[in-house]
């Protein structure tokens, strides 16, 4: 289990201070289909960054009971859309390179995953397209063999079919062990994919609920998010009628 | 131990052929320049064979030298893992320390520039025996008198006293030069390793300039220049040690506290 405690993060000093997160805590159970959720800065990457332990933040992580460290952190995997794969090599020299430090790196799944996505192997990652990379760079997230995958907006640029056959592929492939902790601003395609979803509102948590519990009471993750967020559906028609109306004045 | 030799060997495979293209070059230049200088000066009218050392100073091989070691200095700290993502995500989930890490790189990075310093050596070697081979045909077509002071069989020999150059890339007994440009190569590897990572973590890399700046300004010495040579290894020294200490607290603070 990953266990954030009271986590917070601060960039910027003076007049530029934000507070990025703000004593978060969370707990992670392996196995489970984790949704991230927030509006732009509400702390997502910053919150996988922390768990990564690749910024400095005050609180604490763990991973089973054990701070994150060189010696367990293979057991977590990393996607993100600013990219982590090394450009100048193929996606062939990546597989031997990670098979090479992840003991449980996943050679059929990599296989099946550049099929699917009808990745060329031989090609330096450089030349892909921006849709090609963020594939690729799901794709050796999902083969490190980690316990815990974190993907931070992966397929920010790729077509809807893409995205949604790849959440079918991946409710297919993944082990009952293997946990998805994934951030995203598209929430109806990740609806029926993810387990849990956590909502990430100016650095806080301010919702944590599981699909079963949405079920239960009836309700859709977005009716959720609207009722977290305080949405406000009028100020759509609010503002077109003040518009509208100051226009026809002048 | 085959986890570090993988980490060496990715940063080989993004650099290896732009380093050895650069070798190529440099010395396909430098020998254009001396077999240029050679021809201009041994032509028909001459009266007197300028002397071998003379060519390596007149055809600014040691210019060219110069110029490919400042953009072997650039390749190492700008291409490293190359641009357009940030790969020390991954570096920085690996079962060994981006101390590790590091240092694998700066091993590579030492390689490389023992690899240029013996480029060099064969360059000039084979620059020596270009000479030694065409100057008696270039005098014989051109009517120009071949001296024993300019070709005989210690011409060689002396020319890697004589000239600052080829002193300095092979200072034969002189054990001091030979420890200073070991020391070179060390500081060399270091500063280019720590440079970009110096700059990922918003701290200066004026370590490297330093050893650059040391390094073309010092590296001709003549024979027997002691205090020259350990003025360079103390700036060097110290250079290269500040910076790796500077870049290992960084990994430090950074990643996982």
């Amino acid at each position: 289990m990953i266990e954030l405690k009271e986590i917070s993060k601060v960039y910027g000093s003076g007049y530029t201070r934000k507070k990025a997160l703000d004593k978060v805590s969370l707990s992670i159970p392996q196995g489970q289909i984790v949704g991230l959720f927030g509006e732009n800065g509400a702390g997502k990457t910053t919150l996988m960054k922390c768990i990564l332990g690749y910024i400095h933040h005050d609180g604490k992580v763990t991973l089973d009971g054990e701070p994150i460290t060189p010696k367990n952190i293979i057991r977590i995997s990393y996607a993100t859309n600013e990219h982590s794969f090394f450009p100048g090599l193929t996606a062939k020299a990546h597989a031997e390179f990670y098979a090479e430090h992840f003991p449980k790196f996943s050679e059929k799944r990599f296989k099946a995953l550049m099929e699917f996505f009808e990745l060329p192997e031989n090609k330096p990652i450089r030349h892909f397209s921006t849709g090609q990379k963020n594939q690729f760079e799901v794709v050796m997230a999902m083969c490190q063999g980690a316990d815990y995958i974190l993907m931070d907006e992966p397929f920010a640029g790729n077509d809807v079919f893409n995205r949604e056959d790849f959440y079918k592929v991946l409710l297919g492939i993944l082990e009952p062990h293997e946990t998805v902790v994934l951030s995203t601003h598209l929430l109806e395609e990740v609806e029926n994919f993810i387990g849990r979803a956590v909502l990430l509102h100016n650095g806080r948590i301010v919702g944590d609920v599981t699909t079963m519990e949405l079920e239960e009471t009836g309700r859709s993750l977005m009716d959720y998010v609207k009722e977290t967020y305080n949405y406000r559906s009028d100020r759509v028609v609010k503002v077109i009628r003040e518009l509208g109306s100051s226009e026809s004045d002048s | 131990m085959k986890e570090r030799l993988s980490i060496v060997m990715l940063a080989a495979r993004s650099t290896v052929y732009k380093v050895i293209l650069l070798m190529v070059v440099t010395a396909a230049v430098q020998t254009g320049l001396y077999y240029g200088w050679m021809v201009r000066h041994i032509s028909p009218g001459a009266t007197w064979l300028v002397s071998l050392e003379m060519g390596m100073s007149d055809s600014f091989i040691v210019l060219v030298a110069g110029v490919s070691f400042v953009i072997l200095c650039v390749i190492l700290c700008v291409t490293g893992l190359g641009p357009g993502a940030k790969s020390v995500y991954t570096l920085r989930r690996l079962a060994i320390s981006e101390k590790e890490v590091l240092c694998c790189f700066a091993l590579y990075n030492t390689l490389v520039f023992l690899l240029f310093w013996m480029s060099q050596i064969l360059v000039v070697m084979g620059l020596c025996r270009m000479y030694e081979v065409l100057v008696p045909v270039l005098c014989e077509q051109n009517g120009v008198p071949i001296s024993d002071r300019f070709l005989g069989p210690q011409t060689v020999y002396l020319a890697f006293y004589r000239d600052k150059y080829m002193h300095s890339l092979m200072p034969m007994a002189e054990i001091s030069r030979w420890i200073r440009n070991l020391v070179l190569l060390l500081g060399l590897g270091i500063c280019t390793t720590t440079f970009p990572n110096s700059l990922r973590y918003g701290k200066k890399g004026v370590a490297l300039l330093v050893v650059m700046v040391a390094t073309l300004g010092m590296f001709c010495g003549g024979v027997g220049l002691l205090e020259s040579d350990l003025a360079c290894m103390v700036v060097v020294l110290i250079a290269g040690i500040s910076s790796a200490w500077i870049a290992l607290g960084g990994v430090e603070d950074e990643a996982y506290i």
